[in-house]
């Protein structure tokens, strides 16, 4: 059964890069859709190369200052909404809309307030910010109602009650959040740099798109899918080692 | 009323650190304008916003509707055929954790710079998490119903057409709340990097001409948009979850 | 109606044992039993004797990895195509969207009968449950929802009735209530009845013959028949009668 279902992805995979490097090799669905052998190439061409790796150092310095500021806000405006529930309706309404805004339509203000070199990490921290909000204040909230009720007859204070164990407790989900959040900051980054950023993967992305380049568009698109696969992937080896440790075991 | 400020707060103080930093900073018009500048630009040239909003709204909806509707059908088609559900499934998950919004480029390319693109790429990106959703929530059924269908001796069309879609409703949706958002943020972007009209055309183009008030303006039209849609889907996603449990 | 006959029955499944290999565990048998027409059968054990096994196996659910299983002569699979097997587990299974009439509908559409009025308000008037018929499961209680499902397993008359621990979910106070309704609906038609469960109270009131099963592989240790007349008043358990014949099952169960 296990081997049936790594099989069939299997299968598929092989089968669809095969009918790629045909397809392409072929020129069955035009210039769009270049060879395999193509895009590979373009790795190994020098200045291609070169210009995807400063790209890449660019979009990444913005992607993770976006996520270092969406993931440290994101969870500090969680725990002030946690502590005083007054202001928790609100906050919730907030997070929500912004989550629902097209990016793009944040576009101009961020141009404004941020410049554009600043405006990819800006829009990347953004959803990073919701995302982590939601779920630190899910993770938060989730935390065991009965647990807690003992420590508030041992006389924990709620500062206690918060450090020691209802934070801990949010753990397994706050990493849920940065998961999802890592590649939110990555798309964030790159449609930030749409709007005139000086050099990143985006700007690759948007020169070769209209210049023609089809190999070097397509390279730069597996690049930047790779970059958010693996970071997606380690973080959930993070989150499922938090989550052995931590999670209760619900009889 | 006091609902109103409790929930809404965050956006009136907003505005108004907007208000105040604009009248500290003493900003030319070309770097930031006022609040006010906005309104009024809206309110006084309502033609100019009405027909890319219709055009945005217009292509997000059938986009969604397309988009909607593929991952609907492969969805049914993957419960239907373990060879099917075993090679798409996968795929659909990987392809929904990488930022598809990159693939639009690719798309636009692909299609080349016309509206229709726009439709398609809208329709690709929601594809995605309705195949996921729908995929999802036509397996999660109630504890032992399958055996009981089985039991009963049903056809796969019977437990699919009286156990696995119904069972699934919720999921679908889900599914359209996640992508009523997301086909107006596809439809932007696209419209954005190929000037073929809507909002997001709007916004490219004023900001190039440093016509600020007009730009903010269609920003927020375009998140009242989004909005609007949100809660929409919201509601229904929420009337589908109860009609499911308490009935009418 | 149906008569059951287990021959040889074994069932077994390939765990994994360690990193590599994989080791035959067998879950139950050999078993031969052999159940006349009408009657009420409990199966007790411990837990993992494989009860629910044998209940599957009879259903159509499972296949025995050897031996046979047979329903008047007949595979379960075979019952399953004439519609003639009614089901019920400690999971009420009913479907959340349909109101009580529209679950007690569902054997008939996938049936492809008609479901007369007049046959859903008898059923309806079994599971003593007048007055509910639009109300959806969310609505009801425990207790209301097991007789739902109790219904629902009679809805085609079935010549066979398979109950998996039914009122597990329960509460002892709504249970033992439970256990008087169930008596009084079977007593309208008397199927054969294969009824599992962990309360040997449960099994006494109700069974006409009780089936003690070992520790896996489960095993029958005990065949056991119980004299007492129906319909079995409230009364009945405190006699002692009832009390020994409870002690000498429960002994039965704890002999390791």
């Amino acid at each position: 059964m296990r081997l049936r279902g790594l099989i069939f992805p299997a299968l598929g995979c092989a089968l669809l890069l095969c009918a790629w490097e045909v397809v392409g090799r072929d020129g069955m669905l035009g210039k769009t859709l270049p060879a395999l052998s193509q895009i590979l190439r373009v790795y190994e061409d020098g200045p291609r190369r070169a210009l995807l790796v400063r790209s890449t150092a660019a979009t990444l310095d913005s992607a993770a200052a976006g996520y270092a500021v969406g993931v440290g806000l994101g969870a500090a405006v969680a725990i002030f909404a946690h502590l005083v529930p007054l202001m928790r309706g609100g906050l919730d309404r907030m997070a929500v809309l912004v989550n629902a805004l097209p990016v793009i339509a944040l576009g101009p203000v961020l141009i404004i307030t941020a410049g554009r070199e600043g405006t990819p990490a800006a829009l990347a921290s953004v959803p990073v910010f919701f995302l982590l909000y939601t779920s630190t204040g899910v993770g938060l909230r989730g935390a065991s109602r009965r647990l807690e009720m003992v420590l508030i007859t041992l006389g924990a204070t709620r500062w206690q009650r918060l450090a020691k164990f209802q934070a801990v407790a949010a753990l397994p989900s706050v990493l849920a959040g940065m998961k999802i959040a890592a590649s939110s900051a990555m798309i964030g980054a790159v449609v930030g740099e749409w709007f005139g950023a000086p050099s990143g993967l985006g700007v690759v992305v948007l020169n070769s798109m209209q210049n023609f380049q089809i190999p070097l568009l397509w390279a730069t698109v597996i690049v930047i899918a790779a970059i958010t696969l693996s970071s997606y992937g380690l973080l959930t080896l993070g989150e499922r080692a938090a989550r052995r440790r931590i999670d209760e075991c619900d009889g | 009323m006091r609902r109103l400020i409790l929930e809404l707060w965050p956006v009136f103080l907003l505005l108004l650190l907007w208000q105040a930093w604009v009248s500290a900073a003493g900003y030319n018009s070309i770097v930031l304008v006022p609040p006010g500048a906005v309104v009024s630009d809206l309110l006084r040239h309502p033609a100019a916003y009405l027909s890319p909003a219709v055009h945005t709204l217009a292509f997000a909806l059938g986009g969604l509707g397309l988009g909607m509707a593929a991952g609907v059908l492969l969805a049914l088609a993957a419960w239907l055929s373990e060879l099917l559900s075993g090679i798409a499934t996968p795929f659909a998950l990987l392809l929904s954790a990488t930022p598809v919004v990159c693939l639009i480029p690719i798309i636009v390319r692909l299609f080349g710079y016309e509206s229709r693109t726009e439709l398609i790429a809208i329709a690709v990106m929601t594809f995605f998490p309705s195949f996921v959703y729908c995929n999802t929530g036509l397996r999660a059924l109630p504890a032992m119903t399958r055996d009981v269908m089985v039991v009963l001796h049903a056809s796969r069309w019977q437990s699919l057409r009286l156990l696995a879609i119904p069972a699934a409703l919720p999921a679908l949706a889900a599914a359209l709340r996640v992508g009523a958002t997301f086909s107006v943020l596809v439809a932007l972007l696209a419209e954005y990097l190929m000037q073929t009209g809507g909002l997001g055309t709007l916004i490219a183009v004023t900001m190039q001409q440093f016509h600020l008030a007009r730009a903010l303006g269609a920003s927020a039209l375009a998140m009242a948009l989004s909005a609007a849609l949100f809660e929409a889907t919201r509601a229904i996603e929420h009337r589908a979850s109860t009609f499911h449990r308490e009935g009418g | 109606m149906a008569t059951i006959a287990l021959t040889g029955v074994t069932r077994s499944f390939l765990r994994r044992s360690g990193a590599r290999r994989k080791q035959v565990f067998v879950a139950l048998g050999p078993l031969d039993v052999q159940i006349g027409d009408g009657e009420f059968v409990a199966l007790i054990g411990a837990s993992g004797c494989g009860k629910s096994t044998v209940l599957r196996l009879l259903a159509g659910l499972d296949e025995p990895t050897t031996g046979q299983v047979q329903i008047n002569g007949q595979p379960p699979r075979d019952l399953q195509t004439q519609h003639s097997l009614g089901i019920a587990f400690q999971e009420h299974a009913l479907l959340p969207w349909r109101s009580v009439a529209g679950n007690l509908r569902l054997p008939f559409e996938v049936a492809g009968l008609t479901a007369t009025e007049d046959r859903i308000d008898e059923l309806i008037a079994l599971a003593g449950l007048k007055g509910f018929e639009h109300v959806r499961p969310a609505q009801l209680s425990g207790g209301m929802r097991q007789r739902v499902a109790i219904a629902r397993a009679l809805a085609l008359r079935p010549k066979l009735l398979l109950l998996d621990e039914p009122f597990g979910a329960l509460d002892a106070v709504t249970r033992r209530r439970m256990n008087f309704e169930l008596e009084r609906i079977w007593l309208e038609s008397r199927p054969t009845t294969l009824m599992v469960t962990h309360s040997v109270e449960e099994a006494a009131l109700l069974a006409d013959r009780i089936l003690v099963l070992t520790e896996r592989p489960g095993r029958v240790r005990l065949d056991t028949c119980v004299p007492f007349s129906r319909p079995r008043p409230a009364a009945l358990m405190r006699t002692a009668e009832f009390h020994r014949l409870v002690d000498e099952l429960t002994a039965n169960l704890e002999a390791a």
